[in-house]
């Protein structure tokens, strides 16, 4: 059974491509391969930014042989006279047969010709001559180019050589004019430009790479840089941890084919800057580690990881002054971009952090809704008004005030300007260095607004100003959105509006606040500088946050008709109340599945019906409180039980509407249960709801309807509730 | 090497390797990229190789000549060809060694960078090259120019002489960098980028310049609707060819879409530009640059692609 090697060899990939490029081409691959037959094989793959490599071993020399059955002519056009016929001659002939192959057979529809035809398993040869370039073809990258004239095939960079071989043997194919050989390059500035590669073996060939400075395997790379970092902090006395590294280690992982570490130095004068910046000088452009010491402070070195391998021609000292060499080098730059942040940062410290408040008049938040200083503005407004609503007390409320009045300056610093990513985080440096007065919490919200790191929580810190001050983001946001009409479409979202959602509805499921209020006060802090409709955009805003809580709990424990039943009504209320009701219904669907379909079915029966409907295109309000003066007198047969069910359902409404508001929602469910399941049963037995006198069929309706609306509105709407022989089992 | 040894040593390989040497561009550009023997050249199926010294100004760049690394005018050093060559990679590490940079030594890396101007409604793919950590090039294999797809791609190589000068020599100022034997960088343009940042932040008259961008859109305008207008029937044979051919003024036009754009980069500098009339003014101009791509292609066109006919 033969080898196959593969490699496709292109100029440099972005490193954050090459993982996934890797992982989509090993799928199409192994699928392709197991399907046409090749046999059940694993493939090992390898990737450095410029080429990606699968190997297999042992692959089928041929698929199978597959024999057909082909139906041809009736026996009657066939033969004539126990004569073939031009017909059995054109059948044979099309299948590569003759005459006398043809097997007559009885079918249902008569006699007629077959043809017992078998394709000969084709060899590997052939099959990966036409699955290399389909697998290729099928993996995708965010963004490709073309590069081959009068030819639309694109990929991240250009593609220049592709090795691929069975054994010893080149699997020929055309791909786009690419070259298709047994050719193979080393390290693109230090090794050998051409290599024959003689056979599809996988050790020789990493050998082979190895010695032109290639480091085929990126773990083999990663342990490389890993152990050499682990040596630079061992020499300052500093412990190694990886962890502290990031995505970093990764990235630069897959920036080399060979990786040889460099320290550099730097003024110790720029550790007097904060370490965030300092870490963004060092990581953001130039990927270079930090030497970050056990208590989390810097000192004054960097490492960086170079291309350029010790080369064995060079003597052991050459090859140490080239790498001195590259270390002064980039010395040179970090010291370039740390004397850029200096100067930003002691510019920007010449003013007070609320000094730059005003500057976001100048920065557009949105054409349609204003500056970066109207958006301020209304969240200052938004945080005194919600504060109070979500439970807090005025203290933080006034605090979350002050946050939401500085959260935005540090967009108009200059050293934002320079290092974008550390937006808020330089807000919240600033309103230490700059606005010492500043309160924790109001630095903390800062911090979070931008929600920086998770892990930079310190412990002792409320989260409350955060809480409100996110939360009236989130709020401004969306109402601000969606009163311009840029609700997200699709796959369209700009805004990033369903994450905002999710926010608020994950801060706002504990709270016992209804979402409307708040809202109200959010198109109220718009409505001066935007022209729309508020009741509008308020319903759009509750069903599009209805529609992510559908998404978030059907997709944890709970049944798809159980959270429509919360749901439908219950985003007119607190959300504190959604997650006990789910599990309520729940429960009470598990515990006992007869009961539960009889609670399930009394409250539906009561549901208000067609009779309803009727009434109300008369114009009748249905929904009315129920007068125990117009039903029939007690000792009528009818109604002795108007009455009853009335009086029932007076006491019995006290005492659940006490239990929902409790959000003892299990006992309220068996509680009605209990009281209600055999007088709605009796009261439709010997009741005729739909009579002929107006006035008492509307105080029935009203009657049941009542009933129906008590629990709709306190716990769940049950018409939503699917009957027992579409309940499935989850 | 001192800086105009660079220059003259890149010249020489890039004509070595056959590009015309064009020549800097005469009017105002942020970069090489806007000179046609790039932006429009790029279009079309013709082929092109051209090399250039690109003066560059970028108004918002200018720190006074108090920053050792930022100017609001610097030197590039601009290579374009068409086809992007097969070998472009090491055609280009070549030219390093050119003016001696001995690759063995040193840590040299192709860094992604998507390269993309809204104003010229162009974008590539490709890298900034770093030689030990500094960036002394982009690299990009163009895509789309004056918003229209490109086919075939121009490779366009950027070198930023001033950081390829200071890793040379080994300085950390610009100004340090000897441009000639006794002649420093600095003596040459210390005084030019405090005068030149002085008059863009502070100085420029905002109004003239609005109104010379109006005037400078105007007969850009004037000569767009020339070009529409122009007998769309007419071929070389008609007989009133030369006047049809009058009806196109690409290289006109486009010269006054370079104008339009460094009057909008000094305003943009001098903080006239509010941010939602800088998107509106980076459309005008983006417009612009189509408009002239197409009269471009349809100028080529008419003259038969006459460079393909080499090939």
């Amino acid at each position: 059974m033969p080898n196959l090697l593969l490699e496709i060899y292109n100029e440099e990939i972005p490193a954050g491509y090459i993982n996934s490029i890797s992982g989509g081409l090993y799928i199409s691959l192994d699928t392709k391969i197991k399907w046409a037959g090749l046999g059940q094989i694993d493939i090992d793959s390898f990737s450095t930014p410029r080429r990606f490599n699968f190997f297999v071993e042992g692959i089928s020399d041929r698929a199978e042989d597959k024999f057909e059955e082909i139906f041809g002519p009736p026996e009657k056009a066939a033969f004539k006279d126990g004569k073939p016929t031009k017909a059995a001659e054109g059948f044979a002939r099309k299948n590569g047969k003759s005459v006398d192959d043809i097997e007559i057979r009885d079918t249902d529809k008569g006699r007629y010709c077959f043809l017992k035809v078998e394709e000969k398993g084709r060899t590997a040869k052939e099959i990966l001559a036409e699955i290399i370039p389909q697998a290729i073809a099928e993996v995708g990258a965010p963004k490709s180019m073309t590069w081959i004239p009068g030819n639309k095939f694109a990929w991240p960079r250009p593609i220049r050589h592709i090795l691929a071989l069975l054994d010893d043997e080149v699997i020929e194919f055309d791909f786009h004019g690419i070259p298709v050989g047994r050719i193979t390059r080393g390290h693109p500035f230090h090794g050998r430009r051409e290599i024959e590669i003689e056979k599809a073996d996988i050790d020789k060939f990493k050998e082979e790479l190895e010695k032109e400075y290639v480091i085929l395997d990126s773990e083999e790379r990663k342990k490389k840089i890993k152990g050499e970092l682990e040596r630079v902090f061992k020499k300052e006395g500093i412990v190694f941890d990886e962890n502290k590294l990031g995505t970093l280690l990764d990235e630069v992982t897959n920036l080399v084919e060979w990786p040889e570490v460099v320290v550099g130095e730097f003024d110790e004068e720029f550790l007097e800057l904060p370490k965030e910046i300092v870490q963004a000088a060092m990581m953001e452009h130039q990927r270079y580690f930090p030497v970050e010491k056990e208590d989390g402070t810097l000192i004054n070195k960097f490492v960086t990881v170079s291309n350029r391998p010790q080369l064995k021609d060079e003597t052991v000292e050459r090859n140490a002054y080239y790498l001195q060499t590259i270390g002064v080098g980039n010395e040179r730059v970090i010291r370039a971009r740390l004397a850029d942040a200096k100067f930003f940062y002691d510019e920007d410290r010449g003013k007070k952090l609320e000094d730059y408040v005003p500057e976001l008049a100048g920065m557009v938040y949105h054409a349609k809704l204003g500056s970066n200083l109207d958006k301020v503005n209304r969240l200052v407004e938004l945080c005194g008004k919600i504060g109070p609503m979500l439970g807090y007390d005025k203290n933080h409320t006034e605090l979350a005030e002050r946050a939401a009045f500085l959260c935005r300056a540090d967009l108009v610093t200059q050293m934002v300007g320079e290092f974008p990513s550390l937006q808020g985080v330089i807000g919240s440096i600033y309103a230490k260095e700059i606005a010492k007065e500043e309160e924790p919490e109001v630095r903390w919200a800062i911090k979070r607004y931008h929600n920086y790191n998770v892990h930079h929580y310190a412990p002792g810190f409320s989260g409350v100003v955060a809480n409100i001050l996110s939360t009236a983001d989130r709020l401004d946001t969306l109402v601000a959105f969606f009163a311009i009409g840029e609700e997200p479409k699709g796959n369209q979202d700009p805004y990033a509006l369903r994450r905002a959602v999710l926010g608020l509805l994950d801060s706002l499921e504990n709270k016992n606040v209804e979402p409307a209020k708040l809202l109200v006060e959010a198109t109220g802090a718009l409505i001066n500088s935007v022209e729309f409709r508020p009741d509008e955009v308020i319903q759009n805003v509750l069903r599009f946050m209805r529609d992510r809580l559908y998404v978030k709990y059907t997709s944890q424990v709970y049944l798809p008709d159980h959270v429509r039943s919360v749901l439908e009504r219950g985003m007119k209320y607190p959300l504190n109340r959604i997650r006990p009701k789910l599990k309520a219904l729940r429960n009470l669907y598990k515990k006992n599945k007869s009961d539960w379909f009889d609670l399930v079915k009394s409250v539906q029966r009561c549901r208000p019906g067609k009779i309803a409907k009727d009434l109300e295109e008369k114009g009748l309000d249905v929904n009315a409180s129920p007068d125990p003066g117009k039903f029939k007198p007690e000792d009528d047969e009818e109604g002795k039980y108007e009455h009853k069910l009335y009086r029932l359902f007076k006491e019995v409404e006290k005492r659940f509407i006490e239990l929902t508001d409790n959000r003892e929602y299990v006992e309220a469910g068996n509680y009605f249960l209990e009281k209600m399941k055999d007088p709605i049963n009796e009261f439709y037995d010997k009741v005729f709801v739909n009579v002929e006198n107006p006035e008492l069929r509307l105080n029935r309706v009203r009657l049941t309807g009542a009933i129906y609306e008590l629990f709709a509105e306190n716990f769940a709407d049950m018409a939503e509730i699917a009957g027992p022989e579409k309940t499935s089992e989850q | 090497m001192n800086f105009q040894q660079i220059i003259l040593k890149l010249t020489e390989y890039w004509a070595d390797y056959g590009c015309v040497i064009t020549q800097p561009t005469d009017i105002e550009v942020g970069a090489g990229t806007f000179a046609p023997a790039t932006i429009l050249r790029a279009l079309g199926p013709e082929p092109w190789k051209a090399a250039y010294v690109a003066p560059s100004r970028r108004p918002t760049d200018g720190r006074y000549g108090d920053n050792p690394n930022r100017m609001q005018f610097y030197y590039q050093y601009q290579v374009v060809v068409k086809p992007a060559p097969e070998d472009s990679q090491d055609i280009y590490l070549k030219s390093l060694e050119a003016i001696g940079i001995d690759l063995k030594a040193h840590d040299v890396r192709f860094v992604e960078d998507d390269w993309e101007s809204p104003t010229l409604g162009a974008s590539g793919l490709g890298w900034e090259v770093w030689l030990d950590g500094t960036e002394v090039s982009q690299y990009t294999y163009f895509q789309q120019c004056g918003s229209i797809a490109l086919d075939p791609i121009t490779l366009e190589l950027t070198y930023g002489l001033e950081r390829l000068a200071t890793f040379v020599q080994g300085v950390d100022s610009v100004f340090d960098l000897e441009w000639a034997p006794g002649f420093s960088y600095g003596e040459i343009h210390k005084e030019t980028e405090f005068q030149g940042s002085t008059y863009n932040f502070e100085v420029a008259d905002t109004e003239m310049l609005f109104e010379l961008f109006k005037l400078f859109n105007g007969e850009f305008e004037n000569l767009f609707e020339r070009f529409k207008k122009r007998d769309k029937e007419a071929t070389p044979e008609s007989e009133d060819w030369r006047d049809v051919k009058k009806d196109n003024l690409v290289y006109p036009a486009y010269e006054f879409v370079m104008k339009c754009s460094h009057v909008f980069n000094i305003l943009d500098a001098r903080g006239a530009i509010s941010v939602q009339e800088r998107a509106a003014y980076i459309g005008k101009i983006r417009n612009m640059a189509r408009a002239a791509a197409n009269m471009y292609l349809q100028h080529r066109k008419d003259l038969g692609f006459p460079l393909l006919k080499d090939n």
